[in-house]
């Protein structure tokens, strides 16, 4: 048999039975050991970069002339690389990392040929550090959640096309006959992104569509992204590790089912909710609206779901690290997707829309939800993939209240800050002679948003804070074992121990 | 292109993602997937990492040497 075809062989379910065994789940660990630690490292690394780009622009928003002679770091650029870097660089490589764990995990089956994936890692990392050096030298496109040169993208879809299949292939040789709610919600995620990210390209930088086209695509994109990429990635490890670390079942798996279809049906028209107000057919706005306000559905279930599974397991919880992570941004996404179907209502929008409510809003489901999530699954695989303990339960602990903190008071911040910001901005005094005039002029509205961003940047501090204390902790774990001599008992995090779940 | 084909193309690329959801929805339930959920739900669980254990907590701090 010739190399290729031994190779489409060994990736082919139905070729050789010795491949398709049900194996021990630390055989899988050890097979994904090194494209998952390609991964974590590359998006711990790119989480680091990216905060320092994110208190650069918050220092910026209140003191423009911070850094502001040096052309490559000028707010437009150091906020569109702030976003690429925590989006492309941090969350999707551990959306890959985390996902594509559980999936063999689930599978109970070691990946096929881990160095192509490792490969696949590689080509995305050089991918995005050519599309953030590409933003930062004055290339970017203007386009949100698309600046990266066009020169950078199709490198990215080759490797995430390498990824994606590589997961399919993972799942074709699953030795479950369940297939558990988490690997619906990756095959959707690998299924999606593809189509969302090619359309995209192609209608908006490729070969441009006209008009209020390359917006409607834009943000049918930039939503879908958080919606179908980064939301069934959260789900997928909360529905994962929640049920995992406390050696329960989900409450309800008929739940699970029905959150995972109705988020299918409805998440992919509400895009639109960002352009209300705007020059695009009014149908259109309308269908958006509507599929946001649907969206309670499956967020309802998933958030009665998940909570009903840690009820009477609070202290489990709270004794470990992955479920502080995982419970915050579980309880997270129940709070960001109310807030965010409350604010696609054209009344609430005409006060949120063109603020720094909407920063907040997406901090709120990218950070408070999606990558609190993901620090609690890294907590969770990383001892598991070295056979080693962290090292550190102060950083850990640094790392939460640090997070958990510095995010909650962003929140807080960019909420009411930005609240305050619509209302003055559609404020209207009436005037003697019976007319309307603006009742606050801009100048004065911006300057009444200083505090609350001075506020931002300090809980920009905060977080960084807490991303310094875990990638301490993290490359420390990585590069220095720690033997078990060291430790006042036995390893905990990989003791399997049957403990009573209310025990103190 | 003009509006019409924009509309066209975007129908057909929701048709085939529609599609695509039904038989999805289709081979789940021909492969019994949406039967005995209750038994799905258990499938995390294994010999190697059984059910009613916690597999997760802070780690213990390093004893100091010379110490017990």
């Amino acid at each position: 048999m010739s190399a290729v075809g031994s190779f489409y062989a060994s990736i082919n379910p139905k070729s050789p039975p010795d491949l398709a065994v049900r194996v021990r789940l630390s055989n899988i660990d050890a097979s994904m050991r090194w494209p998952t630690l390609l991964f974590l490292v590359s998006g711990v690394l790119w989480l680091i970069a990216g905060t320092v780009f994110a208190i650069a622009a918050s220092l910026k928003m209140t003191n423009p002339a911070f850094l502001g002679h040096t052309e490559w770091l000028t707010f437009g650029r150091v906020r569109s690389a702030h976003l690429n870097s925590v989006i492309y660089g941090w969350s999707f490589n551990v959306a890959f990392a985390v996902g594509l764990w559980i999936m063999a995990r689930l599978s109970h089956s070691r990946i096929r040929h881990p160095a192509v994936l490792f490969i696949a890692g590689c080509f995305w990392n050089i991918a995005v550090t050519v599309g953030i050096i590409g933003i930062l030298k004055g290339d970017m496109t203007s386009v949100e959640w698309l600046e990266m040169p066009t020169y950078a993208t199709p490198l990215l879809a080759f490797s995430f096309a390498l990824v994606c299949v590589w997961g399919i292939i993972s799942f074709r040789f699953r030795q479950n006959e369940h297939v558990y709610v988490s690997q619906w919600y990756i095959l959707a995620a690998i299924f999606w992104l593809p189509w969302l990210y090619s359309v995209a390209q192609i209608m908006i930088l490729f070969e441009p569509a006209r008009g209020t086209v390359q917006s409607l695509t834009n943000w049918w994109f930039a939503h879908n992204v958080l919606g179908l990429w980064l939301t069934p990635m959260g789900l997928a490890a909360s529905y994962y590790f929640i049920p995992k670390v406390l050696g329960v079942p989900i409450h309800s798996y008929y739940l699970s089912v029905l959150g995972f279809w109705t988020l299918a049906l409805f998440y992919n028209w509400a895009g639109v909710h960002h352009l209300i107000g705007g020059p695009v057919p009014a149908w259109v706005i309308s269908a958006g609206t509507v599929a946001s306000v649907m969206m309670t559905i499956p967020v309802t279930v998933t958030a009665l779901n998940l909570h009903m599974t840690v009820v009477g397991h609070w202290n489990a919880v709270w004794r470990s690290p992955t479920l502080r992570f995982v419970v915050f941004g579980a309880m997270s996404y129940t709070l960001v997707s109310f807030i965010g179907s409350t604010m696609a209502l054209r009344s609430v929008n005409e006060i949120t829309h063109f603020t720094h409510f909407t920063v907040g809003h997406a901090h709120h489901g990218v950070y408070a939800f999606f990558t609190m999530v993901m620090f609690g699954g890294i907590y969770y695989m990383m001892p598991r993939l070295l056979q080693r303990e962290w090292p550190s339960a102060i950083l850990i602990r640094t790392h939460f209240w640090c997070t958990a903190g510095g995010i909650s008071l962003m929140l807080v911040a960019l909420h009411i800050g930005g609240f305050i910001q619509g209302i003055e901005m559609n404020a209207l005094k009436t005037e003697p002679d019976g007319s309307f005039t603006v009742a606050h002029q801009f100048l004065d509205i911006v300057m009444h948003t200083k505090p609350w961003l001075h506020t931002r940047t300090i809980s920009g501090v905060l977080i960084a804070i807490g991303h310094v204390a875990f990638a301490i902790n993290f490359f420390w774990m990585a590069w220095k074992h720690v033997g078990a001599r060291d430790l006042a008992g036995v390893p905990t995090l990989l003791d399997v121990q049957p403990t009573s779940s209310s025990a103190s | 292109m003009s509006w019409n084909w924009y509309i066209i193309l975007g129908f057909l690329g929701g048709a085939v993602f529609f599609a695509t959801g039904v038989w999805a929805l289709q081979w789940a339930k021909k492969n019994g997937h949406l039967d005995r959920l209750d038994q799905g739900a258990a499938v995390i669980f294994d010999e190697e990492e059984p059910a009613g254990h916690v597999t997760d907590r802070f780690p213990l701090k390093a004893r100091k040497k010379g110490k017990k």
